[in-house]
């Protein structure tokens, strides 16, 4: 006979499986620190990527006046402010990658915690039968 | 009433027993809308601008993440814009670039508002996403809002000002590059109208987030009565070119969508609150149960009226069976 309280709960974790718990599987593969490394590493390089797009806007906006200072101008010290804004830039987007993905890392790892002991209670059903 | 939730249980059931059919034909409208607006909008690149590309295109999306309709029409966009000027192209090709960067790398999901906005910003009903996104988001959908407006007005700078940018041929690249940064980055109404959605998003999504009965209609009518007053302050005080009886009869609209999607998603009756009270080893719990208004779905029973006869005189029959008329 079909127990009705193991196929509500049979289904609730097939649905599970496959929306919400397919991406926090995939978190919760990982260790913590190569989760948050791994986004914080991708957030770098878009960073980067912002960065290069926006300093070749920066440029193309003065072009002339840019060529004409090029000579003038301390490169040095231009590569040097242009070293601070980048290292600033890219440091914030850390700090704000590293905060959003903790966060998720520890609500998937919650979640995937709710699902296993769902889990167990249905391998006490079948137990008890 | 009670016809109006038959048919939201019908349309519930519906869409439940057809999902798997009904998901990609949306995916598709929504694909045909939106390019088919680009290009009535647009339309530089007449290659691009034909019916047969954007049904492929459409039909092609029909099937792919619902994110992929977002990059579609920016690449339209951008191929559009190409072909009117080449700095209008990279100004906005890097626009886009950067909010797929900086923020849809976090929120994936919101990367549709950015279609949306626009969209609706070409309906003139532009004030009712901030607050579908305060409802049914999260604060931080707010960002996605602002992307929204952004993109909408940077387009429609490149739109209004086609004849000086295709006029411009003569003059340096980076002259023509600073014209368009800055009509795109100097635009007052665009900062106030992108300012006062966030705040809308932020007040509705805090309103209906209380523990307050009502909170989802409440949250509406506030959201839409700070929007209005935000919008009308900005154009006093920036002088912006926002047309009032636009912004009126728009938020008039917003109010009765929302109201629609709080029927569908958020129907619950006040009437019959709960409150329990109980504990746990840890903790104390106040909770405040507010039940579903939801209906029966009529059951329809088929009586076969001579069903019994029709057996036995089957089984009466020499010939053990007839052809029925």
């Amino acid at each position: 006979m079909i127990n009705e309280e193991r196929v509500i709960l049979m289904t609730r974790l097939q649905s599970y499986e496959d929306h919400e718990g397919k991406h926090n599987v995939a978190i919760a593969n990982y260790f913590r620190s190569d989760y948050l490394g791994r986004q914080i590493l991708r957030s770098i390089i878009c960073a980067t990527l912002v960065t290069v797009m926006l300093f070749a806007g920066y440029i193309l906006y003065d072009f002339e006046n840019f060529m004409k200072d090029i000579y003038q101008v301390d490169l040095m010290a231009f590569a040097r402010h242009i070293l601070i804004v980048y290292l600033v830039f890219v440091g914030i987007f850390a700090v704000i990658t590293y905060i959003v993905y903790a966060y998720r890392y520890t609500k998937a790892k919650k979640s995937l915690r709710q699902y296993f002991n769902r889990l167990k209670k249905l391998n006490q059903m079948y137990n008890k039968e | 009433m009670t016809q109006l939730l038959l048919t939201k249980e019908y349309l519930k059931n519906f869409i439940g027993k057809y999902e798997i059919y009904l998901k990609p034909l949306g995916k598709f409208l929504l694909a045909l809308f939106a390019l088919s607006m680009i290009n009535s909008r647009t339309g530089y690149m007449s290659r691009l601008d034909n019916g047969s590309i954007v049904l492929v295109a459409a039909l092609f999306c029909s099937f792919m993440p619902t994110n992929f309709i977002v990059v579609i029409s920016m690449v339209f966009v951008v191929a559009h814009f190409y072909a009117l000027s080449l700095e209008a192209a990279i100004v906005i090709g890097m626009l886009f670039m950067v909010m797929a960067l900086l923020y849809f790398r976090f929120a994936p999901k919101d990367t549709l508002v950015v279609l949306l906005m626009p969209m609706l910003f070409v309906l003139k009903i532009p004030y009712v996403l901030p607050i579908c996104v305060g409802l049914y988001g999260i604060p931080s959908s707010a960002v996605a809002i602002a992307c929204g407006v952004v993109a909408y007005y940077a387009m429609h700078y490149v739109v209004a000002n086609e004849a000086d940018l295709s006029a411009m041929d003569a003059e340096e690249l980076s002259a023509r590059f600073r014209h368009v940064v800055d009509g795109v980055l100097n635009n007052r109404t665009m900062l106030v109208v992108m300012v006062t959605f966030m705040i809308t998003v932020v007040l509705v999504y805090t309103i209906r987030r209380l523990s307050i009965n009502r909170s989802w209609t409440i949250a509406i009518v506030a959201g839409t009565v700070v929007q209005m007053l935000v919008l009308l302050m900005g154009d006093l005080m920036l002088d912006t070119d926002v047309s009032v009886p636009g912004i009126l009869i728009g938020s008039i609209l917003a109010v009765l969508i929302a109201k629609v999607m709080e029927f569908l998603f958020f129907n619950v009756d006040y009437s019959r609150t709960e409150h329990v009270q109980f504990e746990d080893d840890e903790y104390y719990y106040y909770v405040k149960a507010v039940p579903k208004i939801t209906v029966a779905k009529p059951e329809k029973t088929v009586k076969k009226i001579n069903s019994a006869s029709q057996q036995r005189r089957r089984r009466e029959h020499p010939a053990g069976n007839f052809n029925e008329v």
